[in-house]
């Protein structure tokens, strides 16, 4: 995807939005997906992409957030304001907005939005003493978009924005600043679950551009240097670009200042910086931070030449109405010719900067008797008509940067007539070849020229030529090859392909569900790679007959076969096959939920955490829900500092963590601390969990339910995967249990309450008091305890036996 | 439906709240349903009529209603589990435990938030958020049930600017706004409600709101509802202005002339004088004794029904207790439950007890009740050691257990002003204690049947009372008896006796359908 980034687009757009607009319109056409981005809060937004038909192709940080992104219009009038309770108050218009009135007072107004038919643009409440209190602002769609409230003193306190159905997405606080009022923060609330705090409006920006580059690594193209500074922090984009769009230096040749942001960065640097001609990047090249490249903004498809009028008949002009383009010496160069030829019609097209300016113009074409020479037309995106039996498109600016309407002049066969400005005279309009040009910057000159020219009318016809050959160089089909060789850069360095989450399942003898796990697994709804490494444990009921259909149908089913060896070592034997960024370990009889992948990703992405643990929801052994219970077991969403944070809560709030299967881990944690499972039957995933919390770093709980457990009648004696050994359970979780301790030793962890409490009930209930109470055990287990830890633990664990045995015999003499 | 109509149900509770609770338990203990009608938020709501055993079906708050929270499953959080927006690590907690706060600072040591805690369970409580310059952005005021309710909007240390209430899923329901005013005083200037239709209302105070939706409650269960008004003012008119027919009953819940020695033309109690000029207005109206019925029937005959029910309610359990005979309890002791208020009057029986002293040293009085203002108090200790009686008169800390303390005393005494019924003096004589009452209305002269149950003296004969004193301390065999008479005198106010009062509204509530 690539993104323009600009701040806002306006009723009035300037050179830049139109780039814009048009590079994201060419890309598109040409199957490369592009879209616009802008920064601003702008109500009036759908209006003005609607006009310029890239509805479609246009994300606002705000709509995104909201949720209005590619909403549907449904407008609302002032007249028939959905939130109006007409049995209680009564509408009153006068000259500037609705009234709403009870009893001859008035309690709030109702404003439209200007240019538009009377639709909402906000309402004010007031309150008993006149004040202002409340203030709903409607989006142009129709939605109340945002609410303002206000303090004693009628200030601005916080602005609350909604998604269309009310709730609130994003606050923004402002306070008094030194005297102003300011914003001063900002907060997302409940996005993907969590809320987000942001001092700056910057932090917020950039969050946003995260997100869109989350879904998909994207290029990034600065239109405008405010947005700069937020696109060089963006987390592993493709590829980030600087544009400049007008000359970068002022008239004294020293770089305008606010350019500086993209060509010299304080702090971070761009990937590239593009201009539109060849000369300006040679100019910027030598003082630039990133490399220059040239990428022309204008551009659209070349149109079949409509007139063949070689006489000087229609002379036009298409663009913004400002002193800066020096559009006062426009009137002088119709003045000149008409005083040579009446019977030329002059044709400007565009809106004047502001009213005054306009009222200056019509004066000083009063004054040269030109005002029913002169014709001008509104602006209006489509300049077919205009372009249809023109001469001439002329133009009096000084400092274009690249002539946007002179090229699309061109596409129409239409020569240019202008002065030899920088850039211009050099990439586009070439004196005798697609246009004329002089390098006395007179209006006198100009015309002259402009006469001459005409008397010629093969001459004209080789100009007109001329155009249409110069409107080819830069087409859309051209653009987009630019754009093309940018991207095929950015693939190259990019980093290998890998593979994101590895799923380790290991098998035996599961045949009754094995198929239903693996289409949860296979059936992921993610744009995420994932592989899924099966470890057949020496299964005799068909299972490896399964995996292996799966292994033909499935091109990312690794299948991996050992001699029955026991849970512990399946799984470590899949471990050791790993190759994605993220590992899941599945039991081979539970079932995923299919956004498990996605959802899984998507929090190791936002928090770079070295545990996702999420909640899970036990099911019957037939695979339906239980209904008379609590079958969710699961935390709220944090985020902790520490594995060993997020341990210690597992023994408050008893969520329980402990299976490997409630949890994803990053490989690379488990590969710098060599975690692995202990070849026991039994407890072998107490000890895996316990060093992979007590050893991670930051860690994450989402309360998002992915994984479905499923419970077993508890008459079946749950078999061991070492089905030739028929061991007692004991000897297994004694087996376990001494390795931790000896692990605990050497990797020197602290006894912390929370472990012991840990110790107690994940290992010793199930040595002492799995069938019956054992005394031999007992003293059997706390000696070798006290081989590991420290005699004032032991006393501890001792004591806390007790208890647990007092609660014990209560228990047993109840059921009795 | 009956819809009984209050402010809320605050911990420290007057009469009227007291007078509910009772109800409740009666209409529960004969399954007929009942709503109570609240207007103002409070974030422990809950919690305290849960305590009162009022379950949560049967409370309708104003502020519940529209900000969907009638009913909610209990998830309350504690302090390290708020979402503050910025990741953990960024941020220190130090727990201030006298404050029962956290102080959340970032790690350059700007504050950042706190977070208050209940004492009880230690659950969120308010969260206040401080922006990056250090200044109080807001407090989010969290529900006993887990969730967000309020924010209090903070600026420039002018206190609270406005206030908006949330629904669980965070979405603003209610706002008001503090503004100057043409005095330039700082002032509640209005509420902005949008109802669950998205449609928009706006009202200047906060009683405009209430009977907006008391209007709609009505609406929504008509016909067939009784409207009661326990607290005066804060909807007598609304009953009056409601759009489709209600059953409207104003409760009198103390007394409603100043002087009750002139009935007829004493100053009114401006409490209820509202709804005594429109007495013709409402169905009828509810006093707690025969007394106060007579004289109210009498000054305003336009009153379309008058029912006399009493507040004070005495639980079948205690009748089945075994009765405490006067020599099992403490000789002497005499005991007085109520507020530490001037219309009290503690100094009469102070002096009484003082005099009736000379001729039974054994006495003792035991003044339990809790008082708003210590300078009341301190003038009565002074008072205590002026006549000597520091031995003998104490003050107790409130209590709850008042069946333990009742239950080892021999006398009451009333000296009040006025009451509208004294609940204390029903307690009282229901644990078969003797009363000695000054003859002041409205309740004392019917819980008490002079020369049956105790003596009715006349007010401010503080010697009457002190001989009163002596003469049952003196003579065991009287104590006794009218201990006995007490007990059985009590049985006037029985469960099943007061059900049979409210019977009788119910039924003629329905006729109104």
């Amino acid at each position: 995807m690539i993104y323009s980034v600009g701040e806002n687009l306006f009723d009035r757009n300037s050179g830049i939005e139109f780039a814009q607009i048009q590079r994201t319109q060419a890309l598109n056409s040409a199957h490369i997906q592009a879209k616009i981005v802008t920064r601003k809060y702008n109500r009036r937004l759908s209006l003005i992409t609607e006009e310029n038909n890239i509805s479609d192709v246009q994300i606002n940080m705000f709509d995104f957030f909201q949720k209005a992104t590619n909403l549907q219009a449904n407008h609302q009038t002032t007249r028939d304001l959905k939130s109006l309770a007409r049995e209680r108050y009564n509408l009153k218009y006068n000259e500037k907005f609705f009234e709403i009135n009870k009893s001859g007072r008035t309690y709030a107004q109702i404003y439209a939005m200007g240019g538009t038919e009377k639709y909402v643009d906000k309402v004010v409440y007031l309150d008993r003493f006149n004040n202002k209190t409340l203030t709903h602002y409607y989006d142009w769609r129709g939605f109340l978009s945002m609410t303002e409230n206000y303090d004693n003193a009628n200030n601005l306190i916080s602005q609350n924005y909604l998604d269309v159905d009310g709730n609130t997405v994003l606050e923004v606080f402002y306070t008094n600043v030194y005297g102003t009022i300011e914003p001063t923060m900002w907060k997302l609330i409940n996005y993907k679950g969590f809320d987000y705090l942001f001092d700056y409006e910057e932090q917020l920006f950039l969050f946003f551009l995260n997100e869109l580059n989350r879904e998909e690594p994207s290029v990034f193209i600065a239109d405008c240097p405010e947005v700069v500074v937020s696109i060089m922090s963006i987390d592993n984009p493709l590829k980030t670009i600087g544009y400049v769009h007008q000359n970068h230096r002022n008239y004294a040749g020293n770089v305008i200042s606010e350019y500086t942001k993209i060509i010299q960065p304080e702090f971070g640097q761009l990937d590239l910086i593009a201009v539109a001609t060849q000369k300006q990047a040679n100019d910027l090249a030598s003082i630039a931070k990133s490399p220059v490249v040239v990428l022309p903004t204008t551009t659209f498809a070349t149109i079949n030449k409509t007139s063949e009028i070689t006489t000087l008949r229609k002379v036009v002009y298409v663009g913004r109405l400002t002193r800066h383009k020096n559009v006062d010496e426009l009137i002088d160069l119709f003045e000149y010719i008409h005083k040579r030829d009446a019977n030329v019609k002059f044709v400007i097209k565009g809106y004047f900067e502001s009213k005054e300016y306009e009222e200056a113009f019509n004066q000083r074409l009063a004054k040269c008797k030109l005002t029913e020479v002169v014709e001008h037309l509104q602006y209006s995106p489509d300049n077919s008509e205009l372009f249809e039996d023109a001469s001439v498109f002329v133009s009096t600016s000084m400092s274009e940067g690249f002539g946007m309407n002179a090229l699309e002049s061109m596409a129409h066969g239409i020569p240019v007539a202008c002065y030899g400005v920088p850039y211009i005279k050099d990439n586009l309009v070439k004196d005798g070849v697609n246009g004329i040009v002089t390098i006395k910057h007179t209006p006198q000159e100009l015309g002259r020229k402009i006469l001459s020219t005409f008397k010629k009318p093969q001459t004209v016809a080789q100009l007109q030529q001329g155009a249409l050959a110069t409107a080819e160089e830069f087409s859309a089909e051209q653009l987009v090859k630019n754009f093309d060789k940018l991207l095929d850069l950015g693939y190259a360095s990019m980093a290998e392909k890998r593979v994101d989450l590895s799923f380790v399942v290991p098998v035996y003898n599961v045949v009754k569900y094995l198929e239903a796990t693996l289409d949860s697994i296979f059936n992921q709804k993610t744009k995420y790679d994932y592989e899924v490494i099966c470890v057949d444990d020496g299964s005799t009921d068909g299972s490896a007959e399964i995996l292996k259909q799966y292994a033909e149908k499935y091109s990312n089913l690794k299948f991996i076969s050992q001699k029955n060896c026991g849970v512990g070592a399946a799984r470590n034997l899949g471990l050791s096959h790993v190759e994605g960024e993220y590992v899941a370990f599945i039991d081979s009889d539970d079932l995923l939920a299919d956004n498990y992948v996605e959802t899984v990703m998507y929090n190791f992405k936002r928090t770079y955490a070295d545990i996702v643990t999420y909640a899970a929801r036990k099911i019957k052994e037939d695979g339906t829900n239980f209904t008379d219970q609590v079958d969710i077991f699961g935390a709220p969403n944090k985020i902790y500092a520490s594995g060993i944070e997020q341990f210690n809560t597992m023994n408050i709030y008893r969520y329980y963590m402990v299976a490997v299967w409630k949890y994803v881990t990053k490989t690379a944690h488990l590969r710098e601390y060599k975690i692995t499972f202990p070849n026991t039957q039994l407890s072998e995933d107490d000890y895996f969990s316990f060093f992979n919390y007590q050893l991670a770093k930051r860690t994450v709980s989402i309360k998002d339910v992915l994984y479905n457990y499923r419970i077993h009648d508890k008459s079946l004696i749950r078999t061991f995967t070492q089905a030739d050994k028929s061991t007692d359970k004991r000897v297994e979780h004694y087996k376990a249990f001494e390795l931790l301790l000896k692990q605990i030793t050497v990797e020197k962890i602290k006894i912390t309450p929370s472990i012991t409490r840990y110790l107690m009930n994940d290992f010793l209930t199930k040595l002492i008091f799995k069938d019956e109470l054992n005394t031999n055990i007992e003293h059997t287990t706390m000696v070798m305890v006290g081989k590991y830890l420290s005699k004032e633990i032991v006393t501890e664990l001792q004591a806390m036996l007790r208890e647990q045995y007092k609660v014990y015999v209560r228990k047993a003499t109840v059921l009795n | 439906m009956i819809y009984f109509i209050d402010f809320g149900m605050p911990v420290k509770k007057s009469g009227i709240e007291h007078a509910a609770i009772n109800r409740m338990h009666l209409f529960e203990k004969h399954g007929v349903d009942y709503r109570l009608l609240n207007r103002d938020w409070d974030a422990n709501l809950h919690s305290e009529t849960r305590k009162m055993g009022i379950d949560d079906t049967h409370l309708i708050n104003m502020f519940d209603y529209y900000q969907g929270s009638l009913i909610m499953e209990d998830k309350a959080i504690s302090a390290e589990e708020v979402d503050l927006g910025l990741d953990p690590s960024l941020l220190i907690y130090t727990e201030d435990i006298d404050n029962k706060t956290y102080e959340v600072t970032r790690l350059d040591g700007m504050l950042f938030a706190k977070i208050g805690y209940r004492a009880e369970d230690k659950t969120v409580n308010f969260v206040e958020s401080y922006d990056s310059f250090g200044k109080l952005i807001y407090i989010d005021y969290y529900d006993s049930r887990g969730f967000k309710t309020v924010r209090c909007f903070n600026f420039n240390q002018t206190g609270i600017s406005n206030q908006q209430w949330y629904t669980p899923n965070g979405k603003v329901v209610i706002s008001c706004a503090l503004k100057l005013d043409g005095n330039k005083n700082i002032q509640l200037s209005g509420f902005i409600l949008t109802k669950s239709d998205g449609k928009v209302y706006q009202f200047d105070t906060i009683d405009d709101m209430f009977s907006d939706f008391i209007n709609q409650i009505n609406n929504q269960t008509s016909p067939g509802n009784i409207m009661v008004i326990d607290q005066p003012i804060i909807a007598d008119e609304a009953l009056l202005n409601l759009d489709k027919p209600a059953y409207t009953i104003a409760h009198l819940h103390n007394s409603h002339v100043l002087d009750f020695r002139s009935p007829m033309t004493s100053e009114l109690n401006e409490f209820f004088e509202y709804q005594l000029s429109n007495a013709d207005k409402y169905d009828g109206f509810i006093a707690a004794t025969e007394h106060q019925t007579r004289d109210v029937q009498a000054r305003f005959p336009d009153i379309k029904k008058l029912y006399t029910i009493p507040v004070g309610i005495v639980p079948d359990e205690l009748f089945q207790e075994p009765q405490i005979p006067m020599a099992e309890r403490e000789y002497g002791n005499i005991t007085v439950l109520a507020r530490i208020a001037h219309e009290k009057r503690h100094a009469d029986i102070i002096r009484a007890v003082a005099k009736a002293h000379e001729q039974v040293p054994e006495i003792t009085l035991n003044m339990y009740g809790y008082a708003n203002s210590n300078e009341l108090k301190n003038e009565l200790e002074t008072l205590i050691t002026n006549v000597h009686m520091e031995k003998v008169i104490k003050f107790h800390e409130y209590t709850t257990d008042n069946d333990a303390v009742l239950n080892k005393a021999q006398v009451f005494c009333v000296t009040s002003l006025f009451e509208g019924f004294n609940l204390a003096a029903l307690e009282s004589s229901s644990h078969g204690l003797v009363g000695v009452t000054y003859d002041i209305e409205y309740g004392p002269q019917e819980i008490i049947q002079d020369g049956f149950s105790g003596y009715i003296v006349r007010e401010h004969d503080i010697d009457a009372l002190a001989e009163k004193f002596v003469k049952l301390f003196k003579d065991q065999n009287l104590l006794q008896q009218m201990s006995t008479n007490a007990y059985v005198s009590a049985k006037r106010y029985s469960a099943e006796s007061i059900w049979k009062k409210w019977e009788q509204l119910l039924k003629d509530g329905s006729k109104e359908a």
